[in-house]
């Protein structure tokens, strides 16, 4: 399978710095973050002279083998990621405005999503897509949001179940989440989703 | 420039045990980068994981700890973001040959413009002494208690096969040599490989009936020829001898400088 990729042009690219240190190189502690728990960061060669180790170290950047460092070092970072969730949780979505059926994908099966739900809103369905492009930070505003609207969720995976899980705990309709599992190497097609998406829902008037 | 200068002495004590080799062999490279005298602002120290790799919390440059085997991985993109630095790797001979074997290969084949200097004590001294690939054959270790059945290899002769352009080989017991051999391959404009024999007393010695850090030094005096020594003896003499000297010496394109008409051309907006 092959298809183009679009490279953006230099100017559309926005680059965005690291916020260099304002002291001098004796004041200078790399691993000391501001209040937004991101440390300004000296590039090697700048005249810092400063140690980076993957041992948790304390803000000088030095291990020393002390507990208390390694929490506060790991509940920084933590922080940092759940501090910015907005700014880090990608996903796009397509036609879940009036949605009462969702799929949920993340990664390769979206191709056969997608198509699958272009196909059923054709036929009438009210089904919608929401593709996560990042799994953590978890898009749990978004997907608790879609528990509160939709009747069903489809999660097609290649795998046994994991991303299932995550939409599962947000829940709390009994069997208002159903898992698409295929493990035999060969991809999810588009016709097992519209499948699952029609399921159960021929009965009922409101889908068409 | 103080030798002291080099130093974070405010992190000392070190963490190696007594009579280890490792602390020999960052005193050669201090010296050699003293005699070259490097900007200090502007040398990069980079190490992966082992007793050998502590040793940059303990120089005072940029320095840069990081995962194991991964050294060189680090130090290619240090290099290649700014080729102005020098770079220079301390690796040991689990963390190089083992775990990082293939990024040596390729930093040795790309002819990148860095020293490595691999601390060689053919064992994993920081985690008690499992053996590595460098461990002899026969030799016992803590994963090998009957004698290692593996056969060791010429770490040397792989970067020489890979495309490496400064290869010497020193020992802790060679000091003079080795702090030589060091200083020139920071000079010599490619991929440079050190490998320095050192001893590990803790985990290899006592496993190997050495009795003290001495007896290895000893035995690196007893067991190493010279190159030049090796070329006019019998070959008795030189059997089973570890060569020590500068074993190759070439020179090739550098890899950040291809990359850098190549960079050129692209920005000229030419045929590729
Ligand atoms: S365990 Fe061996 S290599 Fe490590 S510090 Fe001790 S003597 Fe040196």
């Amino acid at each position: 399978m092959r298809e183009k990729v679009r490279i953006p042009a230099v100017e559309e690219i926005e680059t965005k710095d690291r916020k260099k240190p304002s002291v001098a190189p004796q004041d200078y502690e790399p691993f000391a973050a501001d209040e937004d728990l991101v440390p300004p960061m000296a590039s090697f060669g700048d005249g810092y002279r400063y140690h980076v180790t993957g041992l948790f170290h304390d803000e000088t950047g030095f291990p020393h083998g002390k507990a208390e460092d390694a929490d506060r070092l790991g509940r920084r970072l933590h922080q940092k990621i759940e501090g910015n969730r907005d700014e880090i949780v990608e996903y796009e979505s397509w036609e879940l405005e009036d949605a009462e059926i969702a799929v949920v994908a993340y990664g390769s099966v979206t191709r056969s999503a997608l198509t699958a739900v272009k196909a059923a809103r054709e036929e009438g369905i009210k089904v919608g897509l929401l593709q996560l492009k990042t799994i953590w930070p978890f898009a749990q505003e978004e997907i608790k949001e879609l528990v509160n609207q939709v009747d069903k969720i489809i999660v097609p995976e290649l795998n046994l179940g994991q991303l299932i899980g995550e939409v599962e705990r947000l829940s709390n309709l009994e069997e208002q989440v159903v898992g698409i599992n295929r493990i035999d190497g060969e991809l999810i097609k588009p016709a097992t989703i519209i499948e699952a998406i029609k399921e159960g829902s021929e009965s009922n008037g409101d889908f068409r | 420039m103080e030798i002291l200068d080099s130093f974070r002495t405010d992190k000392f004590p070190h963490i190696w045990c007594s009579g280890c080799g490792h602390g020999i062999v960052m005193g050669a490279l201090v010296r050699a980068m003293n005699k070259l005298d490097l900007d200090h602002d502007k040398t990069v120290i980079v190490s992966g994981i082992g007793c050998s790799s502590r040793a940059t919390g303990y120089l005072n440059f940029d320095t840069l700890h990081t995962t194991h085997g991964r050294a060189l991985a680090f130090a290619t993109g240090i290099k290649f973001s700014e080729p102005e630095l020098d770079v220079i790797v301390i690796t040991g001979d689990g963390d190089c040959t083992a775990i990082g074997g293939n990024h040596l290969i390729h930093a040795a084949r790309r002819n990148i413009n860095i020293t490595t200097i691999m601390f060689n004590n053919s064992i994993y001294g920081m985690t008690s002494g499992q053996y590595s690939p460098l461990t002899p054959q026969k030799a016992k270790a803590t994963t090998a208690p009957y004698g290692n059945i593996e056969p060791n290899f010429d770490p040397c002769e792989l970067v020489q096969g890979a495309g490496a352009t400064y290869v010497a080989r020193g020992t802790a017991y060679h000091i003079k040599k080795l702090t030589r051999f060091i200083k020139r391959g920071i000079e010599h404009n490619g991929f440079s490989f050190i490998d320095a024999v050192s001893q590990c007393p803790t985990n290899f010695g006592r496993k190997n009936g050495f009795k003290s850090a001495v007896e290895m030094m000893q035995w690196q005096k007893e067991n190493t020829i010279t190159i030049e020594r090796a070329a006019k003896a019998s070959e008795k003499e030189v059997k089973n001898k570890i060569l020590v000297g500068e074993l190759h010496h070439n020179n090739r394109p550098e890899y950040t400088a291809n990359y850098e008409q190549v960079i050129e051309k692209a920005q000229k907006g030419g045929d590729n």
